[in-house]
């Protein structure tokens, strides 16, 4: 029955060997040279468990170390405090416990996160919105803006028509079109309605149906408040900031880096089949931009650095040119999107 | 405390050098295999807690003379530390981000370039203040026979010190390199304590054969670009003379070569200086009667890097985990203390306890040594 150790007072650095003993509730600290100490054990902090001792210190006496390297008395034992492993809370706890507990709360965190632009977005005021898109659209420098700003006959009736149809697909909603030339099969819809049409989707496109289903998708996402969403996302704070300081310094290349979510393409999707049918035009050219898109994905060859821009932003749902072809009434008589001669003028915009 | 009776002859420190670790890595291997479970799942705020938990167990299997050290640092104050940080920097950050470019955008250019340049210099100060008290907040959470150590410091001289070298350093083309790490190698540890007794360190000159080898650096460098040069354009010449028909060939081989011998060359005649610098300066330390050596040869350094790379490599990134617990190694395995201590004679650090924490410099991420 004997517990001893060495101790250090804390205030020089001499080492004392000493006995510890029970005395009532207390412990009695004998050390060679020095007066016995009465310590309550409640007042000893556990430092370490050393390979060689078990380390305490008194928080009220800087440099009190008492290390036993001989616990042979249970009394004694049972009156000393018990180390921390992990933390105070985590021990309490217990590990196990801890790193489930903690690892669901960081999970719904993360999916707190993940979640909150999509959550946000339909609060943003309409006005707020058009004023980002616009403080981003006069950013954009350097960019060749086919038929904007340009008086020519031939590019106001491109545009025209591509307004046309715009109003076509989306009666209600204020929509803003303009084509860029890039040769990028690809559009992206800025915050306000504005949408970018790149030349190298008028081109690559079978014909006007092609172009107006996916034009009624880019609708779609701004209606659904998805740009908004990416936006937040993506950008976060940064771009508010940067908005409020006077200096977006967006370029295209920023925009055509956000992508939706794939619950997001599916929205769009299903909207964008709305609108055809109620514009009267066939999803099945669409369907077949689609499948090609599909195809190009699975037979990475090909026009694979044009036609991967739009599946980059716009993730694939799977079965998606499945659902515009579904969609197709066999029987019923579509209108064209446009007339042949008004295409021509769409696709004559950047020439 | 007047036991002079009861005193026993003063204890003679190098049986074992003076310093000893006596970890083992299968030990060491639960804690930051449950360090980094519990840093994930919290999102890494457990990271400081973690650095703790290591902390004490490498200081912990550290002996020194006869007794092992303790690290007293704890988690939350680190924590804290952090937090303090944050609280300084994220503002400063956000104006340095946006409000500098809203200035210029709205015609304050000058402005904000004065604020930018005072901004910058800030920041490279308090990398020296940070580095100070990185060391001010290991020492004083170092305790050994239940002493610890300090300064009487803030850093704040340090920081002023460290930023006119850089300068100094940069305005020669970084010649002054060697003096400079001396110079501050000695500002630092000089300004530190342990229990009541100062750390000696260098006084006068720098210690010799340092430029040497820093310029040797500057030697290979530019003795590597002539012959590159030398190659290259006799290839071109010879092939514009058409006695060489792959000349295109030689030229691209030889530029190759070139750069290969300068990648490998540089990084190693680096080692070599930085071997006889930390060798120089411990070697110039001392506290109390012991003088201290550092024994590590440049060979043990890239030995040390090679392992730390193999390591992480042939555990496809786990190793990582192990390199604080291999540089700890390093350094107490070839670090030594020579002299006798009379171990009664030193008192309690009488140096504020600072709450600051190693958040400052954990900030920018720099190492005490």
């Amino acid at each position: 029955m004997a517990v001893s150790g060495w101790h250090y007072d804390g205030v020089t650095a001499a080492r004392r060997s000493v006995t510890v003993e029970v005395r009532g509730a207390r412990l009695a600290i004998f050390a060679e040279g020095l007066e016995p100490q009465l310590v309550e054990p409640e007042l000893l902090r556990p430092v370490e468990k050393r390979r060689d001792a078990e380390v305490y210190a008194l928080d009220d006496v800087e440099g009190w170390r008492l290390g036993l390297t001989e616990i042979d008395d249970a009394l004694v034992e049972a009156r000393l405090p018990e180390f921390e492993i992990y933390g105070s809370t985590i021990d309490r706890i217990g590990l196990p416990k801890f790193l489930a507990v903690a690892g669901a709360i960081s999970a719904a965190v993360i999916a707190l996160f993940w979640l909150a632009p999509g959550w946000l977005a339909p609060l943003v005021p309409v006005e707020t919105e058009r004023a980002l898109g616009d403080a981003l659209f006069a950013d954009m420098k350097g960019v060749d803006l086919c038929g904007v700003d340009d008086a020519a006959a031939s590019r106001a009736e491109g545009l025209a028509a591509l307004n046309a149809l715009a109003t076509r697909l989306a009666p209600d909603t204020p929509i803003d079109l303009g084509v860029v030339g890039f040769d990028m099969v690809n559009a992206v819809t800025l915050p306000g309605g504005r949408i970018l049409v790149f030349d190298g989707l008028i081109q690559n496109a079978e014909g006007p149906d092609e172009l107006a289903g996916v034009l009624a998708h880019e609708i779609a996402h701004y209606q659904e408040r998805h740009v908004m969403a990416a936006m937040i996302r993506e950008l976060g704070f940064s771009l508010i900031l940067t908005t409020v300081g006077g200096s977006a310094g967006t370029s295209i290349n920023d925009l055509t880096s956000l992508s939706f979510s794939r619950s997001a393409e599916r929205e769009a999707d299903a909207a964008a089949i709305a609108m055809l049918d109620d514009a009267d035009i066939s999803p099945a050219p669409t369907a077949a931009f689609f499948r090609g898109l599909q195809a190009d994905e699975e037979d990475m060859m090909g026009d694979m650095a044009t036609m991967a821009s739009f599946v980059s932003t716009h993730p694939a749902s799977e079965g998606r040119a499945d659902r515009f072809a579904a969609a197709v009434d066999e029987d019923r008589d579509y209108a064209p999107a446009m007339t042949a001669a008004e295409w021509e003028t769409v696709q004559a915009l950047c020439k | 405390m007047d036991d002079l009776t009861d005193r026993r002859a003063p204890a003679t420190a190098p049986e074992y050098d003076g310093f000893a670790f006596r970890g083992r890595w299968q030990e060491f291997l639960p804690i930051v295999a449950t360090n980094l479970l519990l840093t994930i799942v919290t999102l890494g705020f457990y990271r400081f807690w973690a650095k703790a938990r290591e902390r004490r167990y490498l200081w912990g299997e550290t002996v020194f003379v006869d007794d092992r050290l303790e690290w007293t640092g704890t988690g939350r104050e680190m924590f804290v530390g952090f937090l303090i940080v944050m609280a300084v920097f994220i503002p400063l950050g956000l104006i340095v981000q946006f409000g500098l470019p809203a200035m210029i955008a709205r015609g304050y250019g000058l402005l904000a370039g004065v604020l930018s340049l005072i901004v910058y210099i800030g920041f490279f100060y308090m990398i020296g203040v940070a580095r100070f008290r990185a060391i001010r907040y290991r020492i004083s959470r170092t305790r050994w026979h239940g002493v610890r150590g300090g300064s009487d410091q803030g850093g704040w001289g340090y920081g002023g010190q460290a930023l006119v070298s850089t300068i100094f350093v940069g305005l020669t083309a970084g010649l002054l390199q060697p003096w400079a790490m001396a110079t501050l190698w000695r500002a630092r540890f000089g300004a530190m304590s342990f229990g009541d007794a100062p750390i000696g360190v260098g006084e006068g000159p720098i210690p010799k054969g340092l430029f040497a080898r820093w310029f040797l650096i500057y030697v290979a460098f530019v003795g590597i670009m002539i012959a590159l040069f030398a190659m290259t354009f006799g290839a071109v010449l010879g092939g514009m003379i058409g006695e060489d028909a792959d000349s295109g060939a030689v030229a691209a081989v030889s530029v190759l070569i070139g750069v290969f011998v300068l990648y490998l060359t540089l990084p190693v005649l680096f080692v070599t200086y930085y071997a006889k610098y930390v060798r120089e300066m411990v070697g110039e330390m001392s506290w109390m009667n012991l003088d201290f050596t550092f024994t590590a040869s440049t060979w043990d350094w890239i030995k040390l890097y090679l392992g730390h790379a193999l390591l992480v490599l042939v555990t496809l990134g786990f190793g990582y985990l192990f390199i604080g617990y291999r540089n700890w190694a390093f350094f107490v395995c070839h670090l030594e203390a020579r002299g006798t201590l009379d171990i009664d004679l030193i008192r309690q650090s009488e140096t504020r306890m600072r709450t600051d924490a190693e958040g400052l410099a954990d900030a920018f991420d720099i190492g005490a040594i």
